[in-house]
């Protein structure tokens, strides 16, 4: 199954065949794979049956990887400190940031910068939060192929966009990522947003994404307000940039859950 | 004993879920030496090792519910976890080829987790000793240090066919060696 694997658009695009793509599986699993590359890969196997149990394979060399550390004892310092978290952070599933200390001295200064500099710093920061979406998404999306029974659905694109392809990845426990290629870049006022409905014709939101260049290969995190199992079908339409309450534009794809 | 002990870490993030401090205690004494070891192995710097476990622990603490236990086992998860957040920290102070020259290769005289695990798991634990060296070099510097293989090809001065092969190959044997124990059954 030759399957068209070059998410970025901006060259030809070229043929990943399941071999080429077999062979790359293991330095996928290993995360040895430069970002474009694995890319490339992770969108072939979103749409590959058989590639996608064959990096599940790879599941069990990865747990062996994991336990090959040596055991350090933990020095009391830091047994302290984790002893001190429940005292410190406050009750438990609250939400607050995590960072070190060199990171609290980066976001200091990195404050103080866009005070100075102004508007240039924040459309850096709405790259850099952007490129962080990305990566979770990415996260969840290999975790997706590599759990037995997670699902997949295709979507059936709409009206003009005939050459987009789009795959919803989902499990129960409501981690989701919705895998897109093809759709072109909306003015800066507008964006995709993601529509789960109920069996009823509800519609809840499932977020909104933006696709950065045409033909690039977009991964939007969807984490559901219920489970994947009270829904029907999902729906991509064009909105306001923050969204609507309600769909109200024209919509680009669609699929049955 | 190994079924016991995979029970009570459900148990245990359950209650700390719950805000059970004690259940925290019982979690983190049981796997501090564990986060410890993987931060330390990737980092290779015994303070940043220290802020990592920290983090970890500071997650499990306020966000313990998002472990499934369906999924695996939670030492399995709490290794990933801290790898994934020691790399990142490299990342982000783009030292990973300097932490991945410090990687000493080199078996020093503590036992693995691998070892650990294997006496009290009855599931099938497997060494990268069983890897000829130049292929287990290729997957821990891509594994531990979040190196790519152009990375590694340019650190080790390879071509890059050579570093794609000895990955491909040496994942390829582990996977074997895994079928291979687990049609034994377990140790």
């Amino acid at each position: 199954m030759n399957i068209s694997g070059n998410p970025t658009g901006q060259q030809e695009h070229t043929t990943l065949s399941c071999e080429m793509c077999a062979s790359l599986l293991g330095l996928l699993a290993l995360g040895a794979l430069p970002e474009e590359e694995a890319r490339r890969v992770k969108f072939h196997v979103s749409l590959c049956e058989q590639c996608r149990a064959e990096l599940r394979r790879y599941e069990p060399v990865v747990e062996v990887l994991l336990y090959q550390v040596p055991l350090v004892r933990a020095p009391d310092r830091v047994r302290r400190r984790v002893a001190a978290i429940p005292e410190t952070a406050g009750p438990a599933q609250r939400r607050r940031p995590v960072a070190p200390r060199w990171l609290w001295a980066w976001a200091v200064a990195a404050t103080l910068a866009l005070m100075i500099v102004g508007g240039w710093h924040v459309a850096l920061l709405g790259q850099q939060r952007a490129l962080r979406a990305q990566m979770s998404a990415q996260q969840d999306l290999v975790r997706l192929l590599l759990t037995p029974g997670a699902r997949a659905v295709t979507l059936e694109p709409d009206g003009p966009a005939r050459e987009v392809r789009a795959v919803l990845y989902y499990l129960d426990d409501r981690t989701g990522v919705l895998v897109v290629e093809g759709l072109s870049p909306l003015a800066q006022d507008q964006a995709y947003q993601l529509w789960l409905i109920r069996p009823d014709g509800r519609r809840d939101n499932g977020g909104v994404f933006r696709v950065e260049a045409a033909g690039t290969l977009t991964l939007h995190r969807v984490e559901p307000p219920s489970p994947w199992h009270r829904y029907a079908g999902v729906g991509v339409t064009v909105e306001p940039a923050t969204g609507s309450p309600g769909p109200t534009g024209p919509r680009v794809l669609h699929g049955r859950l | 004993m190994a079924r016991t002990d995979v029970l009570d870490d459900r148990l245990l993030m359950r209650r700390i879920a719950a805000g059970d401090r004690a259940a925290f205690h019982d979690l983190y004494e049981r796997y501090v030496d564990l986060v410890y070891s993987m931060a330390l192995k990737v980092v290779q710097d015994p303070a940043a090792a220290e802020d990592i476990v920290q983090d970890v622990f500071l997650r499990i603490w306020q966000r313990a519910n998002q472990f499934d236990a369906s999924r695996g086992r939670l030492a399995t998860w709490l290794l990933s976890i801290t790898r994934n957040r020691a790399i990142d920290v490299l990342r982000q102070q783009n030292r990973q080829r300097i932490a991945a020259d410090a990687f000493d290769e080199r078996r020093d005289d503590h036992a693995l987790a691998a070892h650990w695990y294997a006496e009290r798991d009855e599931t099938v634990h497997l060494s990268l000793e069983i890897l000829p060296p130049e292929q287990r070099r290729c997957i821990e510097l891509a594994f531990f240090y979040g190196l790519t293989h152009q990375d590694i090809a340019a650190m080790l001065g390879l071509p890059l066919g050579t570093v794609k092969s000895r990955i491909r190959l040496g994942m390829r044997k582990l996977q074997a060696a895994l079928r291979e124990e687990q049609s034994k059954g377990p140790t």
